[in-house]
C-alpha cells in the first residue's frame, strides 16, 4: 500500500518533469526549425536576387558592347538572357515572396521580361545598325526597369528576413522565460510533494520510536494512534499490541507482588505484632538501663522498617530493578513505588 | 520506448547515408534523350545568324547540335553571330566550321568565302523553300506594285524577300527614283513587317510567305493580300568551309539520314523541322537573277562588298 502510494506520487513527479522536458525540447525544435526555415528561405531568396541582380548587370555590359561594337557574339549574351528567365521563375517560385508587396514586385519584373526578350529578338535579327541602336536601347531600358524591381525584391527579403528574425528571437525570448517558469512551478510542486512524501514517512516513524523510547522506558501504557491505512498503520497496531502485552505482563508481575506482599504483610505482621508486644514489656522491664534502651530502640526501629517495606511492596506500581551483588538484582522499592512526573494518582495511560 | 526509437532513427540515417553515397559513386543517369558526348579538344563549331524568337530558336538548334555531337563523336558548339556580317567573317576567320544561312547571306558566302553546300532545311512551318512576298492589307485601295509609289513599305535589311526582293522588283519598275520610290521603314524582321502593316504603320509589308502564313492561320480574323511573289529559294540553307571537306560530308551525311531513325526524326522534331534535304547550286539561281536585276543599286542594300556573280562565270538564268 504505502509501496504503491510512493510508486504513484513519485512517479507522478518524474512524469510531469518528463513531460515538461518533452515539451521543452519540442517546442526549442520547433523553433530551431523555424529559424533554418527563415535562414535557408532567406539566404536562399537573398542569393536568388543576388544571382538575378548579377545576370541583369552581365546582360547590361553585353548590350553596352553590342552598342560599341566591342562585341560581335550573341551567345554568352543570349545564355545569360535565358538564365534571367530561370532565375525569375525560381525567384517567383519562392513562397516568402507570394504575398504583397513582393509580388507586386515580381509581377513587374515579369511584366519587363517579354519586352526585353522582344528587344533583344529584335535586337538580335536586325540587321539595320539604327534598328539595331533602337533595340539595344529599349532593351537597357527593360533592364532598368528589371533592375529596380530586383533592387525593390531585395529590399522586401532583406526586411522579411530581419521581420521574422525579430519574430523568432521574440518567440525565442517568450518560450525560454515561459519554461523557466514552469520549471519553477514544477520544481517547486515537485518539492511540495516530496516533502508531503517524506512526512508521510517520516512522521509515523517519528511516533513509533517515541513510543518505542517510552515503552524501552517502562511505560508501557504508552500508544501509537495512526489512522493510515498501509504498512504503518499496521506497524502502530502491532506495537499497540506488543505495548499492551507488555503492560498486562507488568500488570501480573505487580499483581504477584502485591499478592506476595499482602502475604508476607499478614505473616509478618503477627510475628512483629509479637516482638513489639516482647519489646514493649521488656523496655518495662530493663527500664533505666542506657545500653539496653538503644538496643531495644534499633530493634524497634527495624521492625518499624521492616513494616514500610512490606507496606511499600502492597504500592509497588512497577518493577524497576537495580543492581545488587554478585550480578544480581533486586527491587528498587523507592522507584517501584514512585509516581510518574506530572502524574495524577488514577491518570489514564498515556497515549503517543 | 525512447531508446527504442532512437536505435530505429540512427539505423534509418546510417542506411539513407550509405544509399546517397551509392548513388553518388555510381552517378545518376542523364535522363536526356540525348547522351552527353564525349570531350574533344576541337568541337565543331556552327555559326547562326540570329533569326526571330532567338533564344527559343537557339535552344532548338541546342538540341540538333547535342545530337551531331553523339553521332560525329565530338562536341557541337553553337557560335551565334551579331550579324550575318560576323557569321561570314567567322567562317573566313576559322571561327566557325559550319553556319547555317538564309538565302542570300548563303549566296554572299559562296561568292566571298570558300564554302561547301551541305543541305537545307525542310521546315515544319513552312517547307525547304520560300518566296519572298509584297502584301498589303485585304481593305487597302493598293492593288498593284506599281501602286505603292510614294507609300510606306516595312522592310527588312539583308534578307533576300524583305530587302532584296522588293527593291530589285521595285527597280524592274523602275520605281527607285525620285518621288516615285516608296518609303523604306526598316524593321528588325518579317513578323515585325506584318505587324507594322496590320497597325497602318506602314501601307505594305515585304517578307517570307512562310511567315505571312504562319501570322494569318494564327489571326484568322485578319487578311492579307499578295502583291507580288518572287520564285522559290532555299530555306535554312548548312554550308562548311570547303578546307573542312570531310567535316562537311559528316555533318551531312548525319543530317540527310535524320528522318530514317526514329531518335532523329524526335529530333528533328524539336528542331521544328520535317528533314534535311540536298542542295544544289541551281536552286539559288533565283536569288543571283534578283542580284543582277539591282545592277549597281547593289550599293542601296547597304551590304559591303560588290554583287556577287553567279560561280564559274557564267551568268544565272
Amino acid at each position: 500500500m504505502l509501496r504503491r502510494k510512493l510508486l504513484t506520487i513519485l512517479g507522478s513527479v518524474v512524469l510531469l518533469l518528463l513531460g515538461m522536458a518533452i515539451a521543452a525540447v519540442f517546442m526549442l525544435q520547433g523553433l530551431l526549425a523555424d529559424l533554418h526555415h527563415v535562414r535557408d528561405q532567406s539566404m536562399t531568396s537573398v542569393e536568388q536576387v543576388s544571382q538575378l541582380s548579377s545576370k541583369i548587370a552581365r546582360i547590361q555590359i553585353d548590350l553596352y558592347r553590342l552598342q560599341l561594337g566591342q562585341e560581335r557574339h550573341l551567345d554568352a549574351f543570349l545564355d545569360n538572357a535565358q538564365d534571367v528567365q530561370r532565375l525569375s521563375d525560381r525567384l517567383s517560385e519562392n513562397d516568402i515572396l507570394s504575398p504583397e508587396p513582393a509580388a507586386a514586385q515580381i509581377q513587374a519584373l515579369r511584366e519587363q521580361l517579354p519586352v526585353f526578350y522582344r528587344q533583344i529578338s529584335a535586337l538580335a535579327t536586325s540587321q539595320d545598325p539604327g534598328l539595331t541602336w533602337q533595340h539595344n536601347q529599349a532593351a537597357l531600358a527593360a533592364t532598368v526597369n528589371m533592375n529596380e524591381a530586383i533592387l525593390n525584391i531585395s529590399a522586401i527579403v532583406s526586411r522579411n528576413a530581419h521581420d521574422e528574425q525579430t519574430a523568432l528571437i521574440g518567440r525565442f525570448r517568450w518560450i525560454v522565460l515561459g519554461l523557466a517558469i514552469a520549471f519553477l512551478i514544477v520544481i517547486n510542486v515537485s518539492i511540495l510533494v516530496l516533502l508531503r512524501t517524506a512526512d508521510m514517512v517520516l512522521r509515523p516513524v517519528d511516533r513509533l520510536t517515541q513510543a518505542s523510547r517510552a515503552l524501552g522506558e517502562g511505560r508501557f501504557e504508552t500508544r501509537v494512534m495512526l489512522d493510515q491505512g498501509d504498512e504503518f498503520g499496521e506497524l502502530a497496531a502491532s506495537f499497540n499490541t506488543l505495548a499492551e502485552r507488555l503492560q498486562a505482563s507488568e500488570e501480573r508481575k505487580l499483581e504477584t507482588l502485591r499478592q506476595v506482599a499482602l502475604t508476607l504483610n499478614h505473616e509478618l505482621n503477627n510475628a512483629m505484632a509479637i516482638i513489639e508486644l516482647q519489646l514493649d514489656l521488656l523496655k518495662r522491664t530493663v527500664k533505666g538501663a542506657e545500653g539496653q534502651d538503644k538496643y531495644l530502640r534499633q530493634i524497634g526501629e527495624s521492625l518499624k522498617r521492616m513494616s514500610q517495606t512490606v507496606d511499600a511492596l502492597k504500592r509497588v506500581r512497577r518493577i524497576v530493578l537495580t543492581d545488587y551483588v554478585g550480578g544480581l538484582q533486586m527491587l528498587d522499592l523507592e522507584r517501584s513505588v514512585a509516581d510518574e512526573p506530572g502524574e495524577k494518582p488514577g491518570q489514564v495511560s498515556p497515549q503517543v | 520506448m525512447r531508446t527504442k526509437w532512437t536505435i530505429l532513427t540512427s539505423i534509418a540515417l546510417v542506411l539513407v547515408l550509405a544509399l546517397l553515397v551509392i548513388l553518388e559513386r555510381n552517378g545518376g543517369e542523364s535522363v536526356a534523350s540525348v547522351p552527353t558526348p564525349p570531350t574533344y579538344k576541337d568541337p565543331l563549331r556552327i555559326g547562326l545568324v540570329p533569326d526571330r524568337e532567338i533564344i527559343a530558336n537557339r535552344q532548338r538548334t541546342r538540341i540538333l547540335a547535342d545530337y551531331l555531337a553523339v553521332q560525329l563523336g565530338r562536341p557541337v558548339e553553337l557560335v551565334t553571330g551579331a550579324s550575318y556580317q560576323t557569321v561570314l567573317d567567322d567562317l573566313r576567320e576559322n571561327r566557325s566550321d559550319v553556319a547555317v544561312l538564309g538565302s542570300l547571306i548563303t549566296v554572299l558566302a559562296i561568292d566571298r568565302l570558300d564554302v561547301r553546300l551541305l543541305c537545307k532545311t525542310d521546315l515544319v512551318n513552312g517547307g525547304s523553300t520560300y518566296a519572298g512576298v509584297i502584301c498589303v492589307r485585304e481593305e487597302s485601295p493598293i492593288s498593284d506594285v506599281s501602286e505603292l509609289a510614294g507609300r510606306r513599305i516595312a522592310m527588312v535589311r539583308t534578307t533576300l524577300a524583305g530587302n532584296l526582293f522588293p527593291v530589285a522588283d521595285f527597280l524592274r519598275r523602275e520605281m527607285m527614283e525620285g518621288d516615285n520610290a516608296p518609303k523604306i521603314v526598316w524593321v528588325g524582321t518579317h513578323d515585325d513587317a506584318i505587324l507594322a502593316m496590320v497597325d497602318g504603320s506602314v501601307d505594305a509589308a515585304a517578307l517570307k510567305d512562310a511567315r505571312l502564313d504562319v501570322w494569318m492561320r494564327e489571326n484568322p480574323g485578319k487578311r492579307l493580300r499578295v502583291l507580288a511573289r518572287s520564285l522559290e529559294v532555299p530555306e535554312s540553307i548548312w554550308v562548311a568551309r570547303s578546307d573542312l571537306a570531310d567535316v562537311g560530308e559528316q555533318v551531312a551525311s548525319v543530317l540527310l539520314r535524320m528522318d530514317s531513325t526514329t531518335e532523329g526524326r524526335q529530333v528533328l522534331s524539336r528542331y521544328g523541322a520535317i528533314r534535311f534535304v540536298p542542295i544544289e547550286l541551281d536552286e539559288f539561281r533565283p536569288v543571283y537573277r534578283l542580284i543582277e536585276q539591282m545592277g549597281e543599286a547593289w550599293d542601296k542594300l547597304g551590304i559591303a562588298g560588290p554583287a556577287p556573280k553567279w560561280p564559274g562565270g557564267s551568268e544565272a538564268d
